[in-house]
Protein backbone atom coordinates (compact mmCIF):
# COMPACT_ATOMS: atom_id res chain seq x y z
CA UNK A 1 0.00 0.00 0.00
CA UNK A 2 1.34 3.28 -0.79
CA UNK A 3 4.56 1.90 -3.04
CA UNK A 4 5.99 4.15 -5.50
CA UNK A 5 5.63 2.24 -8.40
CA UNK A 6 6.27 5.32 -11.10
CA UNK A 7 9.25 6.53 -12.22
CA UNK A 8 11.23 9.11 -10.83
CA UNK A 9 10.00 11.72 -12.06
CA UNK A 10 6.39 13.32 -11.39
CA UNK A 11 3.25 13.07 -13.29
CA UNK A 12 0.82 10.48 -13.03
CA UNK A 13 0.44 8.95 -9.39
CA UNK A 14 0.48 5.51 -9.60
CA UNK A 15 -0.07 5.25 -5.68
CA UNK A 16 -3.27 3.48 -4.87
CA UNK A 17 -6.16 5.98 -3.00
CA UNK A 18 -6.27 5.11 0.37
CA UNK A 19 -8.59 7.85 1.41
CA UNK A 20 -11.76 6.27 0.58
CA UNK A 21 -10.82 3.18 2.55
CA UNK A 22 -10.05 5.04 6.13
CA UNK A 23 -13.12 6.91 5.68
CA UNK A 24 -14.87 3.59 5.44
CA UNK A 25 -13.07 1.77 8.22
CA UNK A 26 -13.27 4.86 10.41
CA UNK A 27 -17.05 5.10 10.08
CA UNK A 28 -16.66 1.10 10.87
CA UNK A 29 -15.30 1.91 13.69
CA UNK A 30 -17.27 4.45 14.96
CA UNK A 31 -20.15 2.39 14.33
CA UNK A 32 -18.79 -0.66 16.21
CA UNK A 33 -18.17 1.96 19.51
CA UNK A 34 -21.92 2.88 19.14
CA UNK A 35 -22.86 -0.69 19.16
CA UNK A 36 -20.98 -1.49 22.02
CA UNK A 37 -22.76 -0.38 25.05
CA UNK A 38 -25.50 -3.43 24.06
CA UNK A 39 -29.26 -3.74 24.85
CA UNK A 40 -30.60 -6.49 27.19
CA UNK A 41 -34.09 -7.71 26.66
CA UNK A 42 -36.11 -8.61 29.39
CA UNK A 43 -39.09 -10.33 29.57
CA UNK A 44 -41.01 -10.23 32.96
CA UNK A 45 -42.40 -13.20 34.65
CA UNK A 46 -44.01 -13.96 38.05
CA UNK A 47 -43.78 -16.76 40.49
CA UNK A 48 -46.67 -18.43 42.79
CA UNK A 49 -46.16 -16.89 46.40
CA UNK A 50 -44.24 -18.78 48.55
CA UNK A 51 -45.05 -21.39 50.13
CA UNK A 52 -46.27 -19.95 53.60
CA UNK A 53 -48.80 -17.77 52.15
CA UNK A 54 -51.47 -20.29 50.75
CA UNK A 55 -52.27 -19.94 47.30
CA UNK A 56 -55.71 -17.59 46.79
CA UNK A 57 -58.64 -19.87 45.58
CA UNK A 58 -59.33 -20.57 42.16
CA UNK A 59 -62.01 -17.88 41.84
CA UNK A 60 -65.31 -19.31 39.65
CA UNK A 61 -65.91 -16.19 38.20
CA UNK A 62 -63.21 -15.30 36.68
CA UNK A 63 -61.67 -17.98 34.03
CA UNK A 64 -58.29 -18.73 34.49
CA UNK A 65 -55.97 -19.09 32.05
CA UNK A 66 -53.51 -22.36 32.15
CA UNK A 67 -51.13 -23.23 29.74
CA UNK A 68 -49.67 -26.39 29.89
CA UNK A 69 -46.44 -27.40 28.21
CA UNK A 70 -46.05 -31.05 27.72
CA UNK A 71 -42.49 -32.86 27.67
CA UNK A 72 -43.10 -32.91 23.69
CA UNK A 73 -43.23 -29.24 23.49
CA UNK A 74 -46.92 -29.60 22.73
CA UNK A 75 -49.67 -27.28 24.33
CA UNK A 76 -53.03 -27.54 26.05
CA UNK A 77 -55.15 -24.53 27.12
CA UNK A 78 -57.07 -25.37 30.35
CA UNK A 79 -56.10 -29.23 29.80
CA UNK A 80 -57.63 -28.69 25.96
CA UNK A 81 -54.73 -29.70 23.96
CA UNK A 82 -54.60 -26.94 21.18
CA UNK A 83 -52.04 -26.21 18.12
CA UNK A 84 -50.00 -22.56 18.99
CA UNK A 85 -51.89 -21.07 16.22
CA UNK A 86 -55.47 -21.84 18.05
CA UNK A 87 -53.85 -21.00 21.47
CA UNK A 88 -52.90 -17.62 19.75
CA UNK A 89 -56.56 -16.57 18.30
CA UNK A 90 -58.24 -18.24 21.51
CA UNK A 91 -55.65 -16.28 24.11
CA UNK A 92 -56.50 -13.12 21.73
CA UNK A 93 -60.21 -13.82 22.18
CA UNK A 94 -60.37 -14.67 26.04
CA UNK A 95 -58.09 -12.13 27.07
CA UNK A 96 -59.84 -9.14 25.13
CA UNK A 97 -62.35 -7.19 27.06
CA UNK A 98 -60.87 -8.09 30.75
CA UNK A 99 -60.09 -5.65 32.94
CA UNK A 100 -55.32 -5.14 33.70
CA UNK A 101 -55.97 -7.14 36.80
CA UNK A 102 -57.71 -10.46 35.01
CA UNK A 103 -55.51 -10.66 31.83
CA UNK A 104 -53.26 -12.85 33.90
CA UNK A 105 -52.16 -16.30 31.63
CA UNK A 106 -50.57 -19.15 33.53
CA UNK A 107 -48.06 -21.44 32.42
CA UNK A 108 -47.67 -25.22 33.95
CA UNK A 109 -44.74 -26.77 32.20
CA UNK A 110 -42.97 -30.00 32.21
CA UNK A 111 -40.05 -30.25 33.83
CA UNK A 112 -38.15 -31.62 30.74
CA UNK A 113 -39.98 -28.99 28.64
CA UNK A 114 -37.71 -26.61 26.12
CA UNK A 115 -36.96 -23.51 28.27
CA UNK A 116 -37.12 -22.05 24.95
CA UNK A 117 -40.78 -23.28 24.26
CA UNK A 118 -41.32 -21.85 27.86
CA UNK A 119 -40.50 -18.93 27.01
CA UNK A 120 -42.17 -18.70 23.96
CA UNK A 121 -45.53 -19.62 25.33
CA UNK A 122 -44.99 -16.28 27.90
CA UNK A 123 -44.31 -13.95 24.74
CA UNK A 124 -47.19 -14.97 22.56
CA UNK A 125 -49.28 -14.69 26.01
CA UNK A 126 -48.36 -10.71 26.10
CA UNK A 127 -48.15 -10.38 22.71
CA UNK A 128 -52.12 -11.42 22.67
CA UNK A 129 -52.40 -9.04 25.54
CA UNK A 130 -51.73 -10.47 28.97
CA UNK A 131 -50.73 -7.85 31.64
CA UNK A 132 -49.01 -10.75 33.78
CA UNK A 133 -47.52 -14.07 33.01
CA UNK A 134 -47.06 -16.29 36.04
CA UNK A 135 -45.31 -19.95 36.13
CA UNK A 136 -47.13 -22.65 37.86
CA UNK A 137 -45.53 -24.69 41.05
CA UNK A 138 -43.78 -26.79 39.48
CA UNK A 139 -44.64 -30.65 39.85
CA UNK A 140 -42.19 -33.78 39.27
CA UNK A 141 -44.37 -35.22 36.82
CA UNK A 142 -45.77 -32.20 34.83
CA UNK A 143 -49.05 -30.27 34.37
CA UNK A 144 -52.17 -32.87 34.17
CA UNK A 145 -52.53 -34.28 30.53
CA UNK A 146 -55.96 -35.69 29.87
CA UNK A 147 -56.06 -39.09 28.43
CA UNK A 148 -58.29 -39.13 24.90
CA UNK A 149 -60.85 -40.77 26.89
CA UNK A 150 -60.80 -38.34 29.29
CA UNK A 151 -60.78 -35.60 26.86
CA UNK A 152 -63.65 -37.28 24.40
CA UNK A 153 -66.04 -37.41 28.05
CA UNK A 154 -65.00 -33.22 28.70
CA UNK A 155 -65.40 -31.98 25.37
CA UNK A 156 -69.22 -33.90 25.52
CA UNK A 157 -70.83 -33.84 28.76
CA UNK A 158 -74.42 -33.17 27.23
CA UNK A 159 -75.37 -36.28 25.28
CA UNK A 160 -75.17 -34.56 22.35
CA UNK A 161 -77.01 -35.53 18.81
CA UNK A 162 -74.16 -37.02 17.21
CA UNK A 163 -76.29 -37.40 14.35
CA UNK A 164 -77.01 -33.55 13.86
CA UNK A 165 -73.88 -32.30 12.10
CA UNK A 166 -74.23 -28.53 11.88
CA UNK A 167 -73.00 -26.95 9.00
CA UNK B 1 -4.51 13.56 3.54
CA UNK B 2 -2.76 12.58 0.76
CA UNK B 3 -3.36 15.88 -0.90
CA UNK B 4 -0.33 16.81 -3.04
CA UNK B 5 2.01 19.44 -1.36
CA UNK B 6 5.31 19.17 -3.07
CA UNK B 7 6.07 20.59 -6.84
CA UNK B 8 5.38 18.85 -10.09
CA UNK B 9 8.79 17.62 -10.64
CA UNK B 10 9.38 14.21 -8.95
CA UNK B 11 12.21 13.96 -5.96
CA UNK B 12 10.75 14.09 -1.99
CA UNK B 13 7.25 12.99 -1.36
CA UNK B 14 5.22 15.84 0.43
CA UNK B 15 2.56 13.75 1.33
CA UNK B 16 1.54 12.27 4.71
CA UNK B 17 2.46 8.48 4.78
CA UNK B 18 -0.97 6.96 5.93
CA UNK B 19 -0.15 3.77 5.62
CA UNK B 20 0.66 3.11 9.87
CA UNK B 21 -2.52 5.14 10.07
CA UNK B 22 -4.53 2.33 8.73
CA UNK B 23 -2.72 0.00 10.23
CA UNK B 24 -3.75 1.42 13.72
CA UNK B 25 -7.56 1.55 12.51
CA UNK B 26 -7.85 -1.57 11.06
CA UNK B 27 -6.21 -3.09 14.12
CA UNK B 28 -8.82 -1.31 16.66
CA UNK B 29 -11.84 -2.57 14.64
CA UNK B 30 -10.54 -5.64 15.15
CA UNK B 31 -10.11 -5.85 18.74
CA UNK B 32 -13.54 -4.08 18.95
CA UNK B 33 -15.15 -7.10 16.70
CA UNK B 34 -13.56 -9.31 18.85
CA UNK B 35 -14.45 -7.86 22.05
CA UNK B 36 -18.14 -7.13 21.36
CA UNK B 37 -19.79 -10.15 22.16
CA UNK B 38 -17.79 -10.80 25.25
CA UNK B 39 -18.67 -7.12 26.78
CA UNK B 40 -22.33 -8.30 27.70
CA UNK B 41 -23.38 -8.85 30.96
CA UNK B 42 -22.92 -12.36 32.40
CA UNK B 43 -22.38 -15.67 30.52
CA UNK B 44 -22.15 -15.87 26.75
CA UNK B 45 -25.20 -18.22 25.91
CA UNK B 46 -27.91 -18.55 23.31
CA UNK B 47 -31.01 -16.61 24.22
CA UNK B 48 -34.42 -17.66 23.79
CA UNK B 49 -36.21 -15.21 21.18
CA UNK B 50 -39.24 -12.90 22.69
CA UNK B 51 -40.99 -10.18 20.56
CA UNK B 52 -42.49 -8.69 23.71
CA UNK B 53 -39.35 -8.08 25.62
CA UNK B 54 -38.67 -4.82 27.27
CA UNK B 55 -35.38 -2.88 25.88
CA UNK B 56 -32.72 -1.11 27.83
CA UNK B 57 -29.44 -0.45 27.30
CA UNK B 58 -27.09 -2.80 29.07
CA UNK B 59 -24.84 -0.70 31.50
CA UNK B 60 -23.88 -3.09 33.89
CA UNK B 61 -26.22 -2.90 36.60
CA UNK B 62 -28.20 -5.85 36.29
CA UNK B 63 -26.93 -8.83 38.10
CA UNK B 64 -27.01 -11.96 35.37
CA UNK B 65 -27.67 -15.29 36.45
CA UNK B 66 -26.91 -17.60 33.95
CA UNK B 67 -28.37 -21.17 33.36
CA UNK B 68 -26.60 -22.57 30.90
CA UNK B 69 -28.09 -25.67 28.62
CA UNK B 70 -26.13 -28.52 30.82
CA UNK B 71 -27.02 -26.89 33.89
CA UNK B 72 -24.29 -25.09 34.76
CA UNK B 73 -24.83 -21.83 36.48
CA UNK B 74 -23.25 -18.68 36.55
CA UNK B 75 -23.41 -15.38 38.77
CA UNK B 76 -22.17 -12.79 36.29
CA UNK B 77 -19.39 -14.44 34.47
CA UNK B 78 -18.62 -16.92 37.72
CA UNK B 79 -19.56 -20.37 37.43
CA UNK B 80 -21.46 -21.34 40.99
CA UNK B 81 -22.90 -24.38 42.36
CA UNK B 82 -26.38 -24.27 43.24
CA UNK B 83 -25.59 -24.26 46.64
CA UNK B 84 -23.87 -21.46 46.86
CA UNK B 85 -25.62 -19.42 44.27
CA UNK B 86 -27.65 -17.38 47.08
CA UNK B 87 -23.81 -17.33 49.04
CA UNK B 88 -22.57 -15.42 45.50
CA UNK B 89 -25.76 -13.40 45.12
CA UNK B 90 -25.63 -11.68 48.04
CA UNK B 91 -21.55 -11.20 47.84
CA UNK B 92 -22.00 -9.36 44.26
CA UNK B 93 -25.78 -8.00 44.92
CA UNK B 94 -25.02 -4.40 46.12
CA UNK B 95 -24.07 -1.51 43.57
CA UNK B 96 -21.38 0.74 44.60
CA UNK B 97 -24.20 2.87 46.13
CA UNK B 98 -25.32 0.42 48.15
CA UNK B 99 -28.41 -0.46 46.56
CA UNK B 100 -29.78 -4.00 45.29
CA UNK B 101 -28.94 -4.62 41.27
CA UNK B 102 -31.85 -6.21 39.67
CA UNK B 103 -31.81 -9.75 39.57
CA UNK B 104 -32.05 -10.99 35.61
CA UNK B 105 -32.08 -14.35 34.55
CA UNK B 106 -30.42 -15.59 31.87
CA UNK B 107 -31.43 -19.30 30.52
CA UNK B 108 -30.02 -20.98 27.65
CA UNK B 109 -32.38 -21.68 24.49
CA UNK B 110 -31.66 -25.09 24.93
CA UNK B 111 -31.70 -25.50 28.52
CA UNK B 112 -34.77 -27.38 30.24
CA UNK B 113 -37.94 -26.18 32.17
CA UNK B 114 -36.53 -27.83 34.99
CA UNK B 115 -33.12 -26.13 35.03
CA UNK B 116 -34.63 -22.67 34.83
CA UNK B 117 -36.90 -23.57 37.86
CA UNK B 118 -34.21 -25.23 39.86
CA UNK B 119 -32.01 -21.68 39.69
CA UNK B 120 -35.37 -19.39 39.85
CA UNK B 121 -37.29 -21.61 42.97
CA UNK B 122 -33.61 -21.07 44.83
CA UNK B 123 -33.45 -17.87 44.21
CA UNK B 124 -37.22 -17.15 44.97
CA UNK B 125 -37.20 -19.25 48.30
CA UNK B 126 -34.22 -17.34 49.44
CA UNK B 127 -34.54 -13.87 48.31
CA UNK B 128 -37.27 -11.33 49.36
CA UNK B 129 -38.67 -9.51 46.45
CA UNK B 130 -38.29 -11.96 43.68
CA UNK B 131 -42.02 -12.67 42.71
CA UNK B 132 -41.57 -11.03 39.77
CA UNK B 133 -38.70 -12.37 37.40
CA UNK B 134 -36.50 -10.86 34.71
CA UNK B 135 -35.47 -13.35 31.46
CA UNK B 136 -33.26 -12.30 29.54
CA UNK B 137 -34.40 -12.59 26.02
CA UNK B 138 -33.17 -11.43 22.70
CA UNK B 139 -34.92 -10.16 19.54
CA UNK B 140 -36.37 -12.99 17.22
CA UNK B 141 -33.84 -12.99 13.96
CA UNK B 142 -37.13 -14.14 11.78
CA UNK B 143 -39.03 -10.84 11.58
CA UNK B 144 -41.91 -10.64 8.60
Amino acid sequence: MGAKVGGASGGSMDEINVTPLIDIVLVLLIIFMVITPMTVQKLPTELPPKDDAPPPPPDPNKKQLMVAVYKDNTFALNLQPITEEKLRTELEAQLKGRVSDERNVFIDAHPDAKYEVVVHVADLSREMGAERVGFADLKDEGPVQLTPEQLLQMSAPPPADPAAPTP
Amino acid sequence: MGAKVGGKKGGAMADINVTPLVDVVLVLLIIFMVITPMLSSGVDLPLPPAKTAMEEKDMGTNLVIGVKGDGTVYVDKKLVELEGLIAEISLQRKDDAGKDRPLVIKGDRNATYKQFRAVVDEIHENIPYTDTLLLATEKPKDEE
